[in-house]
């Protein structure tokens, strides 16, 4: 399973990698981007099988790296794993075609339901 | 425009974040309605909008170590200044965005900004301590202000 995590944070970037083994996909390809434009860069030369994006991000939002690879008609599954849990938030998240959000603090159970259906 | 927010919500935001998910051991709470001081990590998401502020997350170099080893994975004494910075101001962004939806009307979240030093004391101008919490384990401290905009 190759999953591309996108976080300004590397801190953030290291505590989802470690998450994400613990909820049972220890033998994952993570390739990891700091920010939605370089994820966009990434993901137009070679397709991971989900991405997990933040979506407050300098260079380029989460938001605004769905939105990018929805026009191009890149239906890649990408879900936020984010700080901003408001109902408005989660709406136009699931309007652009998130796959789900995962709000911090989050557990590795939270990645277990979540990537679940991908693997 | 009246708020909702008390300090009791924000111990328990503060605590899902730096105790659940990260298994830091924060200490007890004391009185906190004072702006911290002699602090080595300060870091602030700020909110503007309908209502404008900010979460102020500030701690020693000890729990921030501790901090920055939880994120990524390391022993407190093997991470670098900046490591314990993204760590803290990491920390002030789950706060703020946990915050943010206890507050009375709609506001946009910061990225985070982070200071270090040693000694360091912080006011934000222009706003005013609206809840505030403290943690103490020995001489180790984390402290959680919000701030309101006075202007």
């Amino acid at each position: 399973m190759k999953i591309r995590i996108v976080d300004d944070s590397k801190a953030m970037r290291s505590i989802v990698r470690r998450h994400v083994s613990q909820a049972g996909f220890e033998g994952a390809d993570i390739t990891e981007a700091e920010n939605g434009q370089e994820a966009l860069d990434t993901i137009r030369a070679g397709r991971p099988d989900i991405v997990l994006s933040d979506w407050n991000m300098p260079v380029m939002t989460g938001i605004e790296l769905l939105e990018a690879l929805r026009t191009e008609g890149n239906d890649v599954p990408l879900g936020f794993v984010t700080s901003e849990s408001s109902a408005d938030f989660k709406d136009r998240a699931f309007d652009a075609g998130a796959a789900f959000m995962i709000t911090k603090p989050f557990t590795a159970d939270d990645f277990t339901r979540c990537l679940a259906p991908f693997s | 425009m009246q708020a909702q927010m008390t300090a009791p919500d924000l111990a328990t935001i503060v605590e899902s974040s730096a105790t659940m998910m990260l298994g830091l051991d924060i200490g007890v709470l004391v009185d906190g309605d004072a702006p911290a001081s002699n602090f080595a990590f300060g870091a602030s998401v700020g909110f503007t909008g309908d209502w404008n502020g900010a979460v102020v997350v500030t701690c020693d170099d000890r729990l921030g170590r501790e901090a920055a080893a939880a994120m990524f994975g390391n022993e407190p004494a093997d991470v670098s200044g900046d490591e314990i910075a993204d760590a803290v101001g990491e920390l002030a962004n789950m706060i703020g965005g946990n915050v943010k939806p206890l507050l009375p009307g709609a506001a946009t979240l910061s990225l985070p900004t982070v200071i270090q030093g040693s000694d360091l004391h912080l006011g934000i101008a222009g706003a005013s301590v609206w809840v505030g919490i403290a943690y103490r384990r020995g001489d180790a401290s984390l402290d959680v202000h919000i701030y309101e905009s006075t202007k």
